[in-house]
């Protein structure tokens, strides 16, 4: 398998003069990725013109990401490509409302073992869609409280959620029980959100709610790390890990339905967030600037009560009543904990994904974009910790908190909510080694 | 070198929310500038920024400060040390809180290839 990384960081007319440059020497590529920044959104257009006038035979996939990292620099303008050559990469694309069926059909479109797979885990839909999701939104939560068991009020919770599913929100532990094989999950939720954001692109077009599958055979090993320590045996000790490694811990009683939570101690999630911490609103407006915050060091952690493992979900001063989760919390415990987070040990807990790393191999990694407002700059540090490491090219991608499916998980880690499915909602990465 | 420079600062010079790239030396004097909006409180900036710098450079230099920035209403002034006698100015809109990370993030690269384009000259 033959690759090849081409990155600029410009804008506009230069960064399709440097990719036209860049694209002048020969390579033939069969597969194309593209991973285009926020700031190089204007451009994607042109972009993706300029590779189906370079590749008109080749597939292509890829997606909008905050950063991008390679052996020269990390960058959150411009774009990045990967270029492939093999006849061992397959590309397929389902879309649809429902997460079940659209990746179990995913699935079966796809042959090979090894995964990786590109979804919008929220997708914030136009202005219409949200002014209706935010009247729905009023119209179960008004339900909601007019129940009169907690049984109804988590059937309409889960009403809500299929709501929630067939226009924003793919639950990436649902998303991922379907594929079957190793399957390593981008799931793309920017860190500032607009309306119709993110965007996925296949075939040389744009697309915004559609899930990508890379499918690779051959000897492709995948690697997936968390920053946390392993997780409990029982609830109890899972609880008190996290209180060891977050510090300040509160248990809190939660009503939830599938991917909606209605309660936490009898309040609604935003009224429970306000009253320990100062927060502004967020307003309509700051959707059309693009900049709704889309991650918090706030958040509720759900203990799994398959595995005890345990998956955080970041709270923020939405204008909802019932708050939406990003993952199904079906079989998690009601109990759960809000923590603020931190990663002890720093930036460098990070850099035991790539202990793993093999010298002479090109690898293709993703991590938590939740690490761009924690550490800034010294993101550079995992750069020259890889550089040190390993003479080939790589590409790296920051998105939001990777997720990963696998039979032959060894370590317990503490974000594995589901016997060999790991997704929490901060703290995880992943990496893929490519042969020759 | 004037050339190599412009290609190493155009990420952000042609990018339309930087309002201003520039490029001074430690006296003072700019070596590289790329204005992005045309307005007299751009200018009015430039103005003082003048005035500023070479006081901002001493303090950057002697007091080993690595940045310095200064924020008024909406405009940011960031300024890089990039080497023992040049230092990097930005002007741009304070932006919502992952841009800044972002943007740090970015200028790092941009600090680091000019030090290397200075130190192997």
């Amino acid at each position: 398998m033959s690759l090849k990384v081409i990155a600029s960081p410009n804008l506009g007319r230069k960064l399709v003069e440097d990719l036209k440059g860049e694209l002048e020497e020969r390579f033939d590529a069969n597969v194309i990725l593209l991973f285009l920044t926020n700031s190089a959104k204007n451009d994607s257009k042109r972009v993706v013109n300029l590779l189906k006038e370079k590749f008109p035979e080749a597939k292509m996939a890829g997606c909008t990401v905050e950063a991008y990292m390679t052996r020269e620099a990390v960058w959150s303008r411009g774009v990045a490509l990967l270029l492939i050559d093999s006849s061992k990469v397959e590309i397929a694309h389902t879309s649809g409302k429902n997460t079940e069926n659209v990746f179990s059909r995913l699935n079966k479109t796809v042959k090979a073992r090894k995964k990786v797979v590109m979804f919008p885990l929220v997708y914030i839909p136009n202005r219409i869609n949200v002014a209706k999701l935010l009247t729905l939104d009023r119209f179960y939560y008004r339900k909601f409280r007019k129940a009169n068991s907690v049984e109804e009020k988590k059937e309409i919770l889960r009403e809500y959620s299929r709501v929630l599913e067939s226009k924003s929100i793919y639950p990436a532990n649902v998303a991922l029980r379907q594929l079957e094989g190793e399957v390593a999950g981008v799931n793309l939720m920017p860190l500032s959100g607009g309306f119709r954001t993110p965007s996925l692109f296949v075939n040389f077009k744009e697309c915004h709610r559609c899930c990508i599958c890379l499918g690779i055979r051959g000897n492709v090993r995948i690697h997936y790390h968390d920053v946390f320590p392993e997780r409990g045996k029982s609830y109890e000790e899972t609880a008190e890990i996290l209180k060891e490694y977050f510090g300040k811990a509160e248990f809190v009683e939660t009503v939830s339905g599938r991917i909606a939570i209605g309660e936490v101690n009898g309040k609604t999630v935003v009224e429970f967030l306000k009253e320990r911490i100062h927060t502004r609103d967020v307003e309509e407006n700051d959707l059309e600037k693009g900049s709704v915050p889309m991650v918090s060091p706030y958040g509720l952690t759900f203990v799994s009560k398959e595995t005890y493992g345990c998956s955080m979900l970041g709270l923020q001063s939405y204008p909802v009543n019932i708050y939406p989760s990003i993952f199904n919390l079906e079989n998690f415990y009601e109990k759960a904990i809000y923590t603020s987070e931190i990663f002890r040990g720093g930036i460098s807990n990070f850099y035991n994904l790539f202990d793993r790393i093999n010298m002479d191999k090109f690898i293709f990694f993703a991590l938590d974009s939740n690490i761009i407002p924690m550490f800034s700059k010294k993101i550079h540090l995992i750069r020259a910790h890889i550089n040190s490491l390993t003479d080939e090219d790589y590409l790296g991608i920051f998105t939001s908190f990777p997720s990963y499916k696998s039979t032959n998980i060894k370590r317990k880690y503490l974000t594995e909510i589901e016997r060999g499915l790991c997704f929490n909602g901060t703290g995880t990465s992943f990496m893929v080694e490519v042969p020759d | 070198m004037l050339l190599e420079i412009s290609e190493i600062l155009s990420p952000f010079a042609e990018d339309p929310a930087v309002k201003v790239t520039a490029l001074y030396r430690i006296d003072g004097t700019p070596i590289f500038a790329k204005v992005n909006e045309r307005s007299g409180r751009i200018l009015n900036l430039l103005y003082w920024l003048e005035s500023q710098i070479k006081n901002s450079l001493y303090y950057i230099f002697t007091k080993q400060l690595n940045e310095v920035s200064f924020t008024y209403c909406d405009t940011e002034i960031r300024m890089f040390a990039v080497s023992k006698t040049l230092v990097l100015v930005l002007v741009v809109e304070a932006e919502e809180f992952t841009s800044r990370y972002k943007f740090d993030m970015d200028a790092e690269n941009v600090i680091k290839m000019l030090g290397e384009l200075v130190e192997c000259r």
